[in-house]
């Protein structure tokens, strides 16, 4: 984890159409469209162009997914509470 | 012991089976071929590469041997038109609605010296690395436990000779809506403007509606790598996903659920390292998936659930390593999918190249089953289990892992492994 955070030359590279890490991002906005709609989502998503706007944005963001997550299955009182 | 065959399940033998078998887990991995996995497990009585396999490039005889590292050197590719290299040999390609080219399993060495569809390819030293297998003993001990005290299936194919995407797809649906590559950006664009992935005749979470599965995704590793998949589809959102830190205290409570699907976390998928991850993808090794394979196995076993359930470990799609059997014909989904996705014309005649499944119940014997499976085969075992119509005529068509199941209860399977 620690060394994500750090720069990474890669983090220079444009993001690879096919690629899974753009097809894990469209989940994320998926989710990200759920949380805070669209033009939320939209308008953070614009200026995610590079490998390393990429990771900006998924440790932006995955936390608050994994908090909401958490919140509705506390209120839904599911197993995993 | 082997099977060769399935059987034929009369309707009192199937209402037998589904007083045993409530509750079915799935756990998928990453791109690894049976052959690189099996081959040199020792386990007696699998179809199984020999020194006798071999690939040739640039008059070097490559023999499929022992010695593949945990982590490859570079990621084999296995795009779709890697995969008709690998299967058609050197240049082959499909011409777009088919045929499919003629099978020989000749072109994988090539295809890892030459491909760069998954980055730059290897140094020429590297290329042997692809015509290698493991050893499965010291380097998955948790897996070769299962595929050894359960039964480890030699058949299992992937859904179709590509990518992870319209793989995963196949097993939560008997179908890729069409696509058979990994999909681009306009597709996903698309995709998110309804919803998510979109099945012609819906997925099996569809069939079995809501609170009749689960599904979790481990959470370790870099926390770009903990994305569930699944969480791709129309109709599932990325919070029905659960953490696997839960899985062991929720299988103690009230677990109702007919269905349990697992994904590994992925590792580092900003630089395409998949390091960190727990998937067993081949940049990133074996280890952490091993331990993740243990660990379900280990909750499920410990659990009020184990004497009702059936685990299936298997592997979405071979990674791009070589493979010996010959992926057979198969029956095309024929859902009326569009052919927007369908970009290389692929008909969805021809099955994937293989990959290891085990099948874990108290119910089942050890043995190697040489029976024919592809992931629709989960859903096939789902849909006679608890009584769902098939969704596509692939899991019509495909063989169930039901035959597998016994009157007999175990009482000798490992408390942990």
């Amino acid at each position: 984890m620690s060394n994500d955070r750090q720069k990474d030359l890669r983090d220079d590279e444009p993001i690879r159409d096919r690629s899974n890490l753009q097809s894990f991002l469209f989940i994320v906005r998926k989710a990200h469209m759920e949380l805070e709609g669209q033009d939320a989502m939209l308008a953070r998503f614009e200026t995610v162009k590079t490998k390393g706007h990429a990771r900006e944005y998924l440790e932006e963001t995955l936390p608050k997914l994994f908090e909401e997550r958490e919140r509705r299955h506390r209120r839904k009182g599911t197993p995993s509470t | 012991m082997t099977n060769t065959a399935p059987r034929t399940l009369d309707g009192a033998q199937l209402d037998a089976i589904r007083s045993r078998i409530k509750h079915v887990f799935v756990l998928m991995l990453e791109n690894r071929s049976f052959d690189h996995m099996f081959a040199f497990s020792g386990i007696p009585g699998i179809n199984a590469a020999t020194s006798d396999n071999f690939n040739s490039y640039k008059d070097t005889k490559y023999t499929f041997q022992n010695g593949a590292p945990d982590r490859m050197p570079s990621d084999p590719g296995h795009e779709f038109e890697d995969v008709v290299e690998q299967l058609g040999g050197i240049g082959a390609q499909y011409p777009k609605g088919g045929p499919y080219p003629n099978i020989t399993n000749s072109g994988f060495a090539a295809n890892y010296a030459t491909s760069s569809t998954e980055g730059k390819p290897p140094p020429l030293p590297d290329v042997d690395k692809v015509m290698r297998g493991i050893d499965t003993r010291n380097q998955t001990p948790a897996l070769y436990q299962l595929a050894t005290q359960f039964v480890l299936c030699d058949a299992w194919h992937s859904s179709l000779p590509g990518p992870t995407w319209p793989n995963r797809f196949f097993l939560h649906g008997a179908s890729s809506a069409g696509l058979d590559h990994s999909p681009t950006r306009s597709e996903l664009e698309e995709w998110e403007a309804v919803s998510g992935f979109t099945y012609p005749r819906g997925s099996i979470f569809d069939a079995l509606g809501g609170g009749s599965y689960r599904l979790y995704h481990d959470t370790s590793g870099p926390i770009a790598g903990q994305i569930p998949q699944v969480a791709s589809l129309k109709g599932i959102s990325f919070f029905d996903a659960h953490p696997l830190t839960y899985f062991e205290q929720d299988l103690q409570l009230s677990y109702d659920y007919k269905y349990t699907f697992i994904e590994p976390s992925y590792g580092n998928v900003v630089h395409d390292t998949y390091e960190g991850g727990s998937s067993q993808h081949p940049m990133d090794g074996l280890i952490e998936g091993d331990r993740l394979v243990a660990r379900i196995y280990n909750a499920i076993r410990n659990s009020p659930l184990w004497e009702s359930s059936m685990l299936i470990v298997t592997f979405d799609e071979h990674g791009g390593f070589y493979d010996s059997a010959l992926p057979n014909k198969v029956t095309p989904p024929n859902d009326n999918a569009g052919p927007g996705l369908n970009s290389n014309g692929f008909d969805f005649t021809v099955l994937g190249v293989r990959v290891p499944a085990v099948v874990v119940s108290p119910w089942v014997e050890e043995a190697v089953d040489h029976t024919t499976y592809d992931h629709s085969s989960v859903l096939t075992t789902l849909e006679r289990l608890f009584n769902i119509a098939p969704l596509t005529d692939r899991d019509k068509n495909a063989n169930d892992l039901l035959s597998l199941i016994t009157a007999n209860l175990r009482t000798d399977c490992p408390e942990n492994i």
